[in-house]
């Protein structure tokens, strides 16, 4: 992956690409973004989902606290505020295939940006992704009805 | 009529069901959870359609079609994903795929693409 890659840009494309999910998966019209930061709070969970370049990988994630996942999911799934909260495991499904979706829309957001992307399956994690000598992460505080919503790009960094 | 519905994600199974139903279709549905597991459904008892993701773990939905097609079965399949690249799109139709429909998806686009298979 290019050295001279805009990550900033790219945080741009996720942000569009969830904008776009929260208004029809989600059906959550009003989304209002708050401010860029290099971590989501440490307690947070949420899905990664990995894409593969020719030349290096990103991976993409989706965090919020347990509140905001529940709202996630239950909205991506049309339940009524009088069902039950859903199980761990339907949780953790639900979030990682809003992960899929967002990055599908990502992948052809940054084509322009990145070339050919391959998507991986999503994963569901407890925490923040944590940066190192090789990669970095940005991350996007985005508003969304009741809830905060952390969007993550974790990238490699520039060598030399 | 019975659609196969294969995705690795319940709650998107889900979701694709309810969309078809408020589609207005009167149909049952199977599920599978990837292309192993549908192909064996398959097999079992062919199904009137397959709404397949793209990236399943164990076998995607493309190797699915294409090891449908290597084993003569002409099964309607069509694609529901997050994927939407040109190449990808291409090489769908290319296995016999009828539809490639996107996610997230809208219930006009449903019947966009069902009205046609399911008529």
């Amino acid at each position: 992956m290019s050295e001279a890659l805009d990550h900033h840009a790219l945080l741009g494309s996720l942000e569009d690409a969830f904008a776009e999910v929260a208004r029809t998966a989600l059906g959550q019209g009003e989304v209002s973004p708050q401010g860029h930061q290099d971590a989501p709070p440490p307690r947070w969970q949420g899905a990664y989902i990995g894409l593969v370049a020719g030349q290096g990988s990103l991976q993409l994630g989706i965090a919020a606290d347990e509140g905001g996942c529940q709202l996630l999911a239950r909205s991506l799934m049309s339940m009524a505020d009088s069902e039950p909260p859903l199980s761990d495991a339907e949780l953790a499904d639900a979030v990682c295939e809003i992960a899929n979706i967002v990055a599908g829309g990502f992948k052809s957001r940054a084509r322009d940006k990145v070339g050919a992307l391959t998507l991986g399956l999503p994963v569901f994690f407890h925490g923040p992704a944590q940066a190192t000598e090789h990669t970095g992460v940005l991350v996007s505080l985005i508003r969304l009805a009741s809830t905060t919503v952390a969007l993550l790009l974790v990238h490699p960094r520039a060598q030399g | 009529m019975q659609i196969l519905v294969v995705d690795d994600s319940k709650a998107m199974r889900s979701i694709v069901m309810r969309a078809v139903r408020q589609a207005g279709y009167d149909v049952t549905f199977a599920e599978a959870v990837n292309g192993a597991e549908a192909l064996k459904a398959i097999r079992a008892s062919p199904p009137s359609l397959v709404m397949a993701d793209w990236n399943m773990p164990e076998m995607s939905g493309i190797e699915l079609l294409h090891k449908l097609r290597a084993e003569g079965n002409t099964v309607k399949m069509g694609f529901v994903t997050s994927e939407s690249d040109p190449s990808m799109r291409d090489q769908a139709f290319q296995a016999g795929a009828l539809f490639m429909l996107t996610k997230p998806f809208t219930p006009d686009a449903i019947k966009a693409v069902l009205g046609p298979v399911l008529t």
